[in-house]
């Protein structure tokens, strides 16, 4: 497994370790794309996805691009993207861009 | 120093004692008053009195107040004023008291006479010294509060149209502004940076500011008053005796001075700079501007004087910041904008706040703001507060720039709630990266501008990000109206930051972003 992904009792943990934007995204679109592309993937049977932001303050564009892409493949799969986060800025992102109506938000 | 002729108070309950003590200090050449007590020598350190006593020479045990205590009584009247106190051989905690009480020493009884002269020589010049310095230093105080006067005099002569700022390292330093009128449609600003931040850096900018006064008065050009005074330095302060800068020695004193001339009925100002940074003039509409090249040499440095003008059209009378290199390096250390702590400045006078990032500042600290129309365009307009340009090269660096923007206004801005500097950071963001991104084609040679501008009366917040790319034709409402349906991949900063200001505002098919943001609407 990718270091920021791990599978726990059936879910897909994926962990962003700070903001997720244009200076941040790219390391962690590597490892969703060789997580995505590999035998793993297939094999492992998880109905939900959760993306960790708990340690995010800011979104930005490419953040959310990597968010919808992430939410696009996971509903593929006919599973669910849940989003960790308590950040109010964060919150208040997702809802501008309507993402909080296409996906679930949760705690940890 | 001799010490021979000063007045010394001896205070000594024991007659014999204090007879030997007088005696020995009489033929020392002092002129000696006794007390033989500490209420006795309180008589006589009066307010009027206290200051002809060059030195108190006191036992330790009196009846009623001790020596000590009346070591202390004195050190609240006159803290310069030098005590010995007299005590019984061997009582070392009572020494380490009396040093710690201000005693600047101590004689173990019986008083060995020699040892007695040379503590009394010792205390009075000791007292000369710190009366000396306590003198200076209120004459310095003094010469401050008068720098102070008068620049606050060159904003009061001209109210609502210029203030000046002032912050100097020490109590007086070699920054200065000031003003006048050569003619009734004329206006001249003379802006002065000394190098030094002393008594003689002071004395030096006040003789140039009366040289060039006078010599404009009487039509001299500002070109022909920068070379004389140039030639002044070089030839009689700097010339060192013989060698001076010619050859290379110590430079004792340089002047950089900007020159800005107003004429209103050609609407137009000239500005000479010298070893200032260069003037920036902020339009009502549009960019801030820096006037001509930063730099060129100060006055005093060398023979040749390559003296530059730059003329700006003053037609939709905007206003001008002139400020010393002590201000940018403010800025710089406490890494904000150069008009972000303009702005800050302004504001915390106007509020009569003290602004404490100027405890930082290594340097003197001067800002002049002149205002070419009436009124208050600081509280009414959209007042620049960020101005900078970034090359498409920086698109990397992106959250350096973020950083920078955050602390500027936080400085510039405070009221902002945390939530709404978000939203200005993160809509900024996308637009500044969209500019480098698609506008300068992340090409070094392309620049992308951004000016943040506030209106305090609106509490609206204004971001502007311009590149001179083509833009992209495009309908954000469709685009907006598709987002709600579906997942859309493709303009999503757009749609961001359509979402996060208030206004969003596309200009030169979207080369050019304006986005307001309120800052007391709740979202």
């Amino acid at each position: 497994m990718e270091p920021n992904l791990k599978l726990e009792n059936g879910v897909l943990i994926v962990r962003v370790d700070g903001d997720l934007t244009s200076t941040t995204v790219l390391p962690l679109r590597r490892q969703l794309d060789e997580y995505f592309k590999s035998d793993h993937a297939t094999a492992q049977l998880w109905t939900i996805c959760k993306l960790d932001l708990r340690a995010a303050r800011m979104i930005d564009s490419v953040g959310l691009n990597l968010v919808v892409s992430l939410l696009k493949t996971v509903q593929k799969r006919g599973a669910t993207l849940q989003v960790a986060t308590t950040d109010q800025n964060i919150l208040r992102t997702l809802a501008f861009t309507r993402l909080d109506k296409q996906l679930e938000l949760v705690k940890m | 120093m001799n010490s021979n002729g000063s007045q010394i108070l001896v205070v000594e309950d024991n007659p014999i004692s204090r007879s030997l003590l007088e005696i020995a200090l009489a033929r020392q050449g002092h002129r000696v008053v006794s007390a033989e007590d500490a209420a006795q020598a309180q008589a006589q350190l009066t307010p009027a009195n206290i200051n002809s006593f060059a030195c108190v020479v006191t036992d330790y045990l009196m009846p009623g107040m001790n020596g000590l205590e009346l070591l202390a009584w004195i050190r609240e009247r006159d803290p310069g004023l030098a005590t010995i106190l007299v005590t019984a051989k061997g009582e070392k905690e009572l020494i380490a008291e009396s040093l710690r009480g201000g005693a600047i020493d101590f004689l173990d009884k019986p008083v060995d006479l020699k040892k007695l002269r040379a503590a009394v020589e010792r205390a009075v010049a000791q007292t000369s010294r710190h009366r000396h310095m306590a003198e200076s230093e209120s004459a310095v105080k003094e010469l401050g509060l008068a720098q102070q006067r008068m620049l606050d005099a060159e904003t009061g002569r001209c109210p609502g149209i210029l203030q000046v700022y002032y912050h100097p390292k020490h109590e007086a330093g070699g920054d200065y502004f000031t003003h006048f009128r050569p003619a009734p449609d004329q206006l001249f600003c003379l802006l002065t940076d000394v190098s030094g931040h002393d008594l003689h850096a002071a004395y030096v900018s006040a003789y140039f500011q009366g040289f060039v006064r006078g010599f404009s008065m009487h039509g001299a050009t500002v070109e022909e008053i920068f070379r004389d005074f140039n030639h002044f330095l070089l030839e009689e302060l700097n010339s060192g005796g013989g060698g001076g800068v010619h050859n290379g020695l110590a430079v004792e004193a340089s002047v950089a001075a900007c020159a800005v001339q107003l004429d209103f009925r050609t609407q137009t100002a000239t500005i000479i700079t010298q070893g200032t940074p260069s003037p920036v003039y902020l339009p009502r509409e549009g960019q801030v501007q820096v006037l001509g090249e930063n730099g060129g040499v100060p006055l005093g440095w060398f023979s040749t004087l390559a003296l530059r003008r730059t003329v700006q059209s003053i037609a939709d009378g905007g206003s001008f910041y002139l400020w010393t290199d002590g201000f940018e390096d403010l800025a710089g250390r406490e890494g904000v904008n150069t008009l972000s702590l303009a702005y800050a400045w302004q504001r915390s006078k106007e509020r009569n706040e003290p602004l404490h990032c100027l405890e930082a500042a290594n340097d003197d600290v001067l800002l002049a703001v002149v205002h070419l129309a009436s009124g208050d365009p600081v509280a009414k307009a959209f007042w620049p507060v960020l101005s900078e340009h970034y090359h498409g090269g920086q698109l990397e660096g992106i959250d350096a720039l973020q950083s920078d923007w955050h602390r500027s206004l936080a400085l510039a801005v405070p009221q902002i709630p945390p939530s709404r500097m978000h939203d200005i950071l993160l809509a900024c963001r996308e637009a500044m990266l969209n500019a480098l991104e698609h506008g300068c084609a992340r090409r070094p040679d392309r620049e992308a501008g951004l000016m943040m501008s506030y209106c305090v009366s609106r509490q609206i917040f204004r971001v502007r990000v311009s590149d001179g790319g083509p833009g992209h034709q495009f309908d954000i409402e469709r685009q907006e109206q598709r987002a709600t349906r579906e997942l859309v991949d493709e303009h999503r900063g757009l749609l961001l930051m359509k979402s996060l200001a208030t206004r969003l505002r596309l200009e030169r098919n979207g080369a050019e972003v304006i986005m307001d943001f309120s800052i007391t609407a709740k979202r």
